[in-house]
C-alpha cells in the first residue's frame, strides 16, 4: 500500500477525476485519488472486501475491439462516421496516429512518463499548426496527450481517445470513443455522462496546453462522442455539449491543493492509508448514487447506518432531515421529544403532520 | 421532496420493515401481461443472450441465444420469442377488457425491452414484423406519467411501500422484496445477500468470466471441428444458466406482482387504463395497414408536442392520484375547475384523432390570461393544452402568492391552505412559479 505523504504526486487520470466530480464533498474518495489508489484496491485490500468492480471480459473485449476498429487503416472508419455527421467534410482525411508511435503500452509508471514525451510534443506542434491554420494540420489527432495542471505545479498527462477539426477550423475539439450502442432516444444516459465527464477533464487539459503554447485558450464547449452502431463495429459520431462537464472539471482541479492541506491536518504526518482506520478517519459523504462508480460505496454505506446518516434513506431525507444530522434524533422528534431549538421544533412539525397524513393515506 | 415517503422510511428504518405508503393502487395491473425478462452479453447491448416471457403467474418461456453476436442465431432467437408474444397479442386483441401490459424487472429492463421491440419491428421475417409493429407504441408512452403499459415492478412497488433505504438500492428487486418480509432484525444481512445477485439486463461478471467466457469459446472450437455432440453439449450448459438466471429474475417479478394485486386500483388506475387500452387500440388499427410506416424517430416538432402533452398529463395524473394519498388533499386538487379541465382534455384527446379542423374553446376559469385556441392538427392540440397548463399554473402561482404573503388573511378557506401546502411540498416559491409561468407564457404566444 502506498504511503499518502510519498503518493501524494501521482499521475491522475481523467477516468478518476470525474469520479471525484461525481462526489466533490466526499474527501475520501478525493483523497484515495489524488493519493494515487484505486478505490477498488482499497476496498480489497484493507478491508478485506472481495472485489466488486470486477468487469465482464466479454465488455472489455468488445470495448477494446471496437477502438482498434475504429483506428485500423488510417481511421477509415471513425473518418466515415465523422464525415457521416457533418463533423468533418469529405475532404477532411489527415489522421495523425500517436498510437503508433514505439512504445506505447509501457508497464512502469516511469517509463509511461518518459514515453509521453514525444507524444506531448508531437501533440503541441499539432495545436501550434492548427492553430497557424497550416494545411498539413491534422484533422484526426488519435491518442494524443495533454498536461493537465494540478495547480501545485504538478503536471501528469491526459489521454483523449481523439483530437477533431475540420480543415477550416483554428482549433480541435476533443472526443472519446466508446464502444456503448447508439440507440437514439434509448441510449443509456450514464454512458453518456460519464464519456462527458471525461471529455470535460480533457477540454481543460487541452485549454490549459493552448494556454501554455501562447495560443487563444479557448476551446469549443461541444464534444465528439463516437458510440457503436448496434449489430456492428461501426461508429456513429454525436456532438455532446461539455459546457457543465469542463466547469466540474475545473471546480475539481481548483481543489485539488486545498484537498492536499486537508488530507495532511487530518492524518497528521507520515500517516499512510494502508489501516482501515485512518481511511475512516477521512471524511466520507455516502450518497445512494456511490454504488454506481465507488468501490467504497459499501464501507460507507456501513458506517453511514453506524452513524444513522439520513443520507442511507436517500436524497429527500438529506434534504428534510439533513440539519438534524442523523435518522436516530428525527424518530425521537416523531416520537414527541422536546425540541432543543427552532429548528428542531420545525422539523418536528412538519414530521407530525406528514405522519399524519401517511397514517389517513395507508389506513 | 417527497416528505410523506421520507416519514414512512424513518419508520421502515426503525421497524426493519417496509411500511405502507397508500390503501390503493395508482398504476393499473392487467389480467394478463406480458412479463419480460431480458438478459444481454455485457457490452454488446442490446444483442439478447436470453428472453424470458411469462404472465406472471406461470412458470415463464426462455429463450437462448449461445451466441448473441451472430445475427443469425439472434433473429432465430427473436422469432421464436414472437410466437410466444403473438400469444398475449391474441389475448389483448380479442378481449377488449384486458389491458395491454408489459412488466420489466427494473428501468434498465424496460429500455432493453423496447430496442428488442424496435429491432422487431423493422425486422426481416414478417411474423417478427408483425408483432414488433404491434408494440411498437409502447416507445411513445415509455415514462409517461399517464401510462403504465410499460412498467417496471421496482417502481411500481416502491409506489405502495417505503423501504428503510434509499431510493438507488430501491432499484433492486430482490432488496425491495427482502423490505416486505416480516422484521427479524437481520434486514441488512438479508439485503445485502440479495444485492450480490444482479437482477439487471446483464450477467453477473464473475458468472461471465468464470462459465459463459469458457463455454462460449468451447462451442466456437467445436464447431470448427465439425464436434456437433459436444457443442450441443456446451450449448445445452448455456441454456441451462440462462434458464437459472432468467427463472430467479422471473421469480422476483411473479412475488412483486401478487404483492401489488392485493392493493384495489385507484380511480387514477381505471383512467390509466382507458387511456393505455385505447392508445394500443388505436395502434392496432394503424398497423393493421401493412402499407403503414411507423416512424423510427420523432420529428421535433412531434417531439415537442409529445413533451408537452406529457407535462400537461403529469399534472392531472398527479391531481387523480393525491386522492390515494390523502383524502384532504384530493379534495383541494379534484376541484370542479380541475374536472372541467379533465372532461376538455379528454375531449380534445378526441379532436386531435379526427383529421378535419375543429374549433373547441377551452373551459378555462375566470380570469385566465388565454382563451379559445383553433385545433387543427395534433401539434396544436398540445399547444391549446399547453396554454391551458400555462393559464392554470399562473392562478395557481397567484393565489398561493397572495395566500402566503404576510398580508393575506389566515386560511380563508381550506381549499387555498391544502392547495398552498401542495406548492409548497413541491419546493417551488411563489415568484419562482410565476417567473416560470412568464417564461412558457412568452415562449407560447
Amino acid at each position: 500500500m502506498h504511503n499518502l505523504v510519498g503518493d501524494l504526486r501521482c499521475p491522475i487520470d481523467a477516468r478518476r477525476l470525474t469520479m471525484a466530480a461525481k462526489n466533490p464533498s466526499c474527501i475520501r474518495l478525493s483523497t484515495i485519488i489524488i493519493a494515487g489508489l484505486e478505490p477498488n484496491a482499497v476496498t480489497q485490500q484493507v478491508f478485506g472486501l472481495p472485489n466488486n468492480s470486477e468487469q465482464s471480459a466479454f465488455a472489455l473485449r468488445h470495448g477494446t475491439t471496437f477502438e482498434r476498429v475504429q483506428c485500423r487503416n488510417s481511421a477509415a472508419r471513425l473518418l466515415q462516421a465523422l464525415q457521416q455527421a457533418g463533423i468533418l467534410d469529405k475532404e477532411d482525411g489527415r489522421v495523425l496516429d500517436l498510437g503508433q508511435l514505439p512504445n506505447s503500452n509501457p508497464s512502469s509508471s516511469v517509463a509511461r512518463i518518459r514515453a509521453a514525451q514525444p507524444r506531448i510534443a508531437e501533440t503541441e506542434r499539432a495545436l501550434r499548426a492548427k492553430a497557424g491554420r497550416s494545411v498539413d494540420a491534422p484533422n484526426v489527432i488519435l491518442q494524443p496527450h495533454l498536461r493537465l495542471p494540478l495547480g501545485d505545479g504538478e503536471e501528469p498527462s491526459v489521454r483523449p481517445d481523439l483530437l477533431v477539426a475540420r480543415s477550416g477550423e483554428a482549433r480541435y475539439r476533443v472526443g472519446e470513443i466508446k464502444s456503448a450502442p447508439a440507440l437514439r432516444h434509448l441510449t443509456d444516459e450514464q454512458d453518456i455522462a460519464n464519456a462527458a465527464a471525461q471529455c470535460g477533464v480533457y477540454a481543460v487539459a487541452l485549454a490549459a496546453s493552448l494556454r501554455r503554447l501562447g495560443l487563444s485558450a479557448a476551446v469549443p464547449s461541444e464534444a465528439v462522442l463516437v458510440l457503436r452502431k448496434p449489430g456492428s463495429f461501426n461508429g456513429v459520431a454525436t456532438l455532446q455539449r461539455i459546457d457543465r462537464d469542463i466547469e466540474a472539471a475545473r471546480r475539481v482541479l481548483a481543489r485539488h491543493p486545498d484537498t492536499l492541506h486537508a488530507i495532511t491536518e487530518i492524518l497528521g504526518p507520515d500517516q499512510t492509508l494502508d489501516t482501515a482506520a485512518n481511511v475512516l478517519r477521512l471524511p466520507a459523504k455516502f450518497s445512494g448514487n456511490c454504488r454506481s462508480f465507488c468501490s467504497l460505496w459499501q464501507v460507507c454505506r456501513k458506517e453511514s447506518r453506524s452513524h444513522s446518516a439520513p443520507a442511507v434513506l436517500g436524497a429527500d431525507a438529506e434534504e428534510l432531515l439533513g440539519p438534524l444530522g442523523n435518522t436516530q434524533r428525527a424518530r425521537e422528534l416523531m416520537a414527541g421529544a422536546i425540541p432543543s431549538n427552532e429548528l428542531e421544533r420545525d422539523i418536528q412539525r412538519r414530521l407530525a403532520v406528514y405522519r399524519k397524513e401517511l397514517g389517513e393515506a395507508a389506513g | 421532496m417527497n416528505e410523506l415517503k421520507v416519514v414512512a422510511r424513518l419508520l421502515a428504518q426503525e421497524r426493519g420493515e417496509a411500511v405502507r405508503l397508500t390503501r390503493e393502487r395508482s398504476y393499473p395491473l392487467s389480467d394478463q401481461p406480458m412479463v419480460l425478462v431480458p438478459i444481454v452479453m455485457a457490452g454488446a447491448s442490446p444483442s439478447l443472450f436470453a428472453l424470458g416471457i411469462g404472465d406472471g403467474i406461470k412458470p415463464c418461456h426462455v429463450h437462448v441465444c449461445a451466441e448473441p453476436r451472430n445475427r443469425d442465431q439472434q433473429y432465430e432467437t427473436l422469432s421464436r420469442a414472437a410466437s410466444d408474444m403473438e400469444r398475449f397479442l391474441h389475448v389483448w386483441e380479442t378481449d377488449p377488457e384486458v389491458m395491454p401490459q408489459l412488466i420489466t424487472s427494473g428501468a434498465d429492463a424496460s429500455r432493453l425491452c423496447l430496442v428488442t421491440i424496435h429491432r422487431m419491428t423493422y425486422a426481416q421475417d414478417l411474423r417478427i414484423r408483425l408483432v414488433g409493429r404491434r408494440l411498437h407504441w409502447l416507445d411513445r408512452v415509455f415514462e409517461q406519467p399517464e401510462s403504465t403499459a410499460l412498467l417496471d415492478m421496482p417502481r411500481a412497488i416502491c409506489e405502495l411501500f417505503a423501504t428503510g433505504q434509499d431510493e438507488c438500492a430501491d432499484a433492486h428487486l430482490g432488496a425491495v422484496l427482502e423490505w416486505l418480509k416480516p422484521a427479524d432484525g437481520q434486514i441488512y444481512d438479508r439485503v445485502l445477500r440479495v444485492e450480490d445477485s444482479p437482477v439487471s439486463t446483464a450477467t453477473d461478471p464473475r458468472l461471465d468470466n468464470g462459465k459463459l467466457i469458457p463455454l462460449l469459446q468451447a462451442v466456437g472450437q467445436a464447431e470448427e471441428k465439425g464436434d456437433s455432440s459436444s457443442s450441443n453439449r456446451r450449448r445445452a450448459e448455456i441454456k441451462r444458466i440462462f434458464h437459472e438466471e432468467v427463472g430467479r429474475r422471473y421469480d422476483l417479478i411473479r412475488q412483486a406482482l401478487s404483492v401489488c394485486r392485493r392493493f384495489p386500483g385507484s380511480a387514477g388506475a381505471d383512467y390509466i387504463q382507458h387511456q393505455d387500452r385505447a392508445r394500443y387500440e388505436r395502434n392496432l388499427a394503424y398497423v393493421a395497414n401493412p402499407e403503414n410506416l411507423l416512424a423510427t424517430g420523432l420529428s421535433s416538432n412531434a417531439a415537442t408536442s409529445t413533451f408537452l402533452a406529457r407535462e400537461l398529463r403529469a399534472e392531472h395524473l398527479e391531481g387523480l392520484m393525491l386522492r390515494s394519498v390523502s383524502g384532504l388533499r384530493s379534495v383541494a386538487r379534484l376541484s370542479a375547475t380541475f374536472s372541467s379541465a379533465r372532461r376538455w382534455i379528454e375531449a380534445s384527446a378526441t379532436a386531435a384523432a379526427r383529421p378535419s379542423s375543429i374549433i373547441r374553446s377551452a373551459p378555462l376559469r375566470s380570469g385566465s390570461r388565454f382563451g379559445a385556441v383553433i385545433i387543427s392538427r395534433s401539434w396544436m392540440t398540445s399547444r391549446l393544452v399547453f396554454v391551458c397548463w400555462i393559464s392554470r399554473l399562473t392562478s395557481r402561482a397567484r393565489r398561493w402568492s397572495r395566500s402566503s404573503s404576510p398580508a393575506a388573511k389566515p386560511n380563508q378557506d381550506s381549499r387555498r391552505s391544502v392547495t398552498s401546502s401542495n406548492w409548497q411540498s413541491r419546493s417551488l416559491p411563489p415568484n419562482a412559479l410565476l417567473e416560470r409561468c412568464g417564461l412558457l407564457a412568452s415562449v407560447c404566444r
